[in-house]
């Protein structure tokens, strides 16, 4: 392979990855806190991604005007998601609250799928900003992708000085780390539990809005991206964003090469089998090593 | 006036019952133990009193309130800290950000940098280990991480759930000597203590729980003194 396409399908991957990212910290941070599987979190993506395409498509706005646009009325939907249909469901048993969350979250997948397939159509749609590339020497990027690629790195840090100076962010870890040490410190916790899903239903939009300008999105797309984001918490480490950032573009530059050097249909079945792999060499995840 | 009035409590875990008549009345500056079995209802005492376990009937009052009804920060708030059973830090985190964290309410962050030095001087192990995380720690450092996150939100009334479970014999003095710096800056401390030897070295007066009720209360001298106590707690004949 000639240097300058080993380098676009490298940076490709890398981007890919930041974005799968970025829906595994949502998702490994609701994990973390309040213990809910949200299936329908790669969904909120693709609802997100669809509907920031059509306001693209109607208006013409910047994305960077969307992303807000969207990230409010997210954000808003995740707590009350939360507030109705999970939070009531933290007074039954582990064992029903476990398979409550998974259900509900399932419903919630289905029915978010379906209305906006109903109301938007299934067709592909996708943001296409008009955008210059970046030449370094043979390599051509398009500068749109270079920018969201600093915008996801940007927003990790944010997230990560937040998670470890702030006192909410430190609430959050304190709660994830241990609840009822957590508790006794004075620490609400049914409401970081509730703004903590809100955050991660958010930044998902965060991401379908990022997602759309570089891909294609669908109503139904959403599952598979759900489960690249478990492979990634899983490998990384439950609320651990650098471990999710290293573990994500590592699916993303696998997934990259492979779908350019065999076929795309195959590059869905490599976050399982990575999963697999990792999970041997490594059982407790990259967190249990860089600990260690 | 009492500092902390605990009238006729019951609390249940689920179908369980663990409390059925737990009254308990301790006065400002006092130290105070509570002795029993293990599961005589000792640790479920002190999480109704913070409020993490629900009363099921019987009533919690803090300094003449009732906060039976009363969410556990607004119970803290109050100025109630628990040391809880197994310590329950936050392993991955510093010692210095678990410490901190003890300050998480309104009025204990305002004065974060000047208790934080309170702490470090009453512990100064942990001012050497500021960085560390936490779960690295030692048994018997790890112990006083928790007395000093609780220490951190500046309380009147100071409850510690087992101390001493998994402190180096030679660190437990250590330990005992801050909690006598505490009580002596005016800090009520209620004591729950498998050992009893320990606990009476210690408080000035006790309570004795027996399968969720409070069966006995008396001075130091008083549960030494008398017989049934003796032979069942002490190993006296």
């Amino acid at each position: 392979m000639p240097l300058e396409i080993f380098v676009q399908v490298l940076l490709s991957g890398v981007l890919l990855g930041g974005i799968y990212a970025l829906v595994a910290f949502g998702l490994s941070l609701v994990y973390g806190v309040a213990h809910i599987l949200n299936i329908a979190h790669g969904t909120l993506l693709a609802v997100s991604g669809v509907v920031a395409s059509l306001i693209y498509l109607a208006t013409g706005w910047h994305p960077l005007l969307i992303i807000p646009l969207m990230v409010a009325p997210v954000f808003l939907f995740g707590y009350v998601f939360h507030a109705l249909l999970l939070r009531p469901l933290a007074h039954r048993g582990k064992h029903d609250e476990t398979i409550g969350t998974v259900l509900i979250t399932t419903g919630a997948l289905i029915m978010l799928s379906d209305l906006t397939g109903f109301a938007a159509g299934t067709t592909q749609r996708n943001i296409p900003v008009g955008s210059g590339v970046f030449e370094f020497g043979e390599v051509i990027v398009p500068t749109a992708q270079v920018w969201i690629l600093a915008g996801i790195l940007a927003l990790t840090i944010v997230l990560q000085l937040y998670l470890k100076h702030a006192w909410f962010g430190r609430a959050v870890r304190a709660v994830t780390q241990d609840s009822l040490g957590a508790t006794i410190c004075g620490v609400n916790g049914p409401r970081a539990r509730a703004l903590t899903f809100a955050a991660g239903s958010g930044l998902v939009a965060v991401a379908g809005v990022l997602y759309a300008i570089v891909y294609p999105v669908d109503p139904y797309m959403g599952f598979s991206l759900t489960v690249r984001a478990f492979t990634i918490i899983v490998v990384g480490g439950i609320g651990n964003l650098p471990g999710a950032m290293i573990a994500g573009v590592m699916l993303g530059v696998a997934e990259s090469f492979t779908a350019f050097l065999w076929a795309p249909k195959w590059a869905p079945a490599l976050s399982v089998i990575l999963l697999l792999v990792i999970l041997v060499l490594f059982p407790r995840g990259f967190s249990s090593w860089k600990r260690a | 006036m009492s500092l902390l009035k605990v009238e006729a409590l019951q609390v249940a875990h689920g179908p369980l019952q663990a409390l059925w008549n737990v009254d308990i009345d301790i006065r400002a500056g006092e130290k105070v133990g509570l002795l029993g079995a293990n599961g005589a209802g000792k640790s479920t005492t002190l999480g109704a009193v913070v409020g993490y376990y629900p009363a099921l009937a019987g009533a919690v009052h803090i300094a003449g309130e009732d906060v039976t009804r009363m969410a556990t920060p607004d119970r803290l708030a109050r100025g109630v800290a628990l040391v809880p059973e197994g310590r329950r830090l936050f392993t991955e985190m510093t010692v210095r950000e678990n410490l901190e964290m003890g300050a998480y309410l309104r009025e204990p962050r305002r004065k974060l940098a000047e208790t934080l030095e309170q702490v470090f001087t009453l512990f100064p192990i942990l001012k050497e280990k500021a960085g560390q995380a936490a779960g690295a720690l030692s048994g018997g450092q790890q112990q006083m991480v928790a007395i000093g996150r609780a220490i951190m939100s500046r309380p009147r009334l100071l409850l510690l759930d087992e101390p001493f479970i998994g402190v180096a014999p030679i660190i437990v003095g250590d330990v005992m000597r801050a909690l006598g710096e505490i009580a002596a800056q005016g800090v009520t401390i209620v004591l729950v203590e498998q050992n009893t030897h320990r606990a009476l070295d210690f408080v000035e007066r006790a309570y004795v729980i027996e399968n969720g009720r409070t069966v006995l209360e008396g001075s130091r001298d008083d549960l030494i003194g008398n017989a049934a106590f003796g032979s069942k707690f002490l190993g006296l004949d």
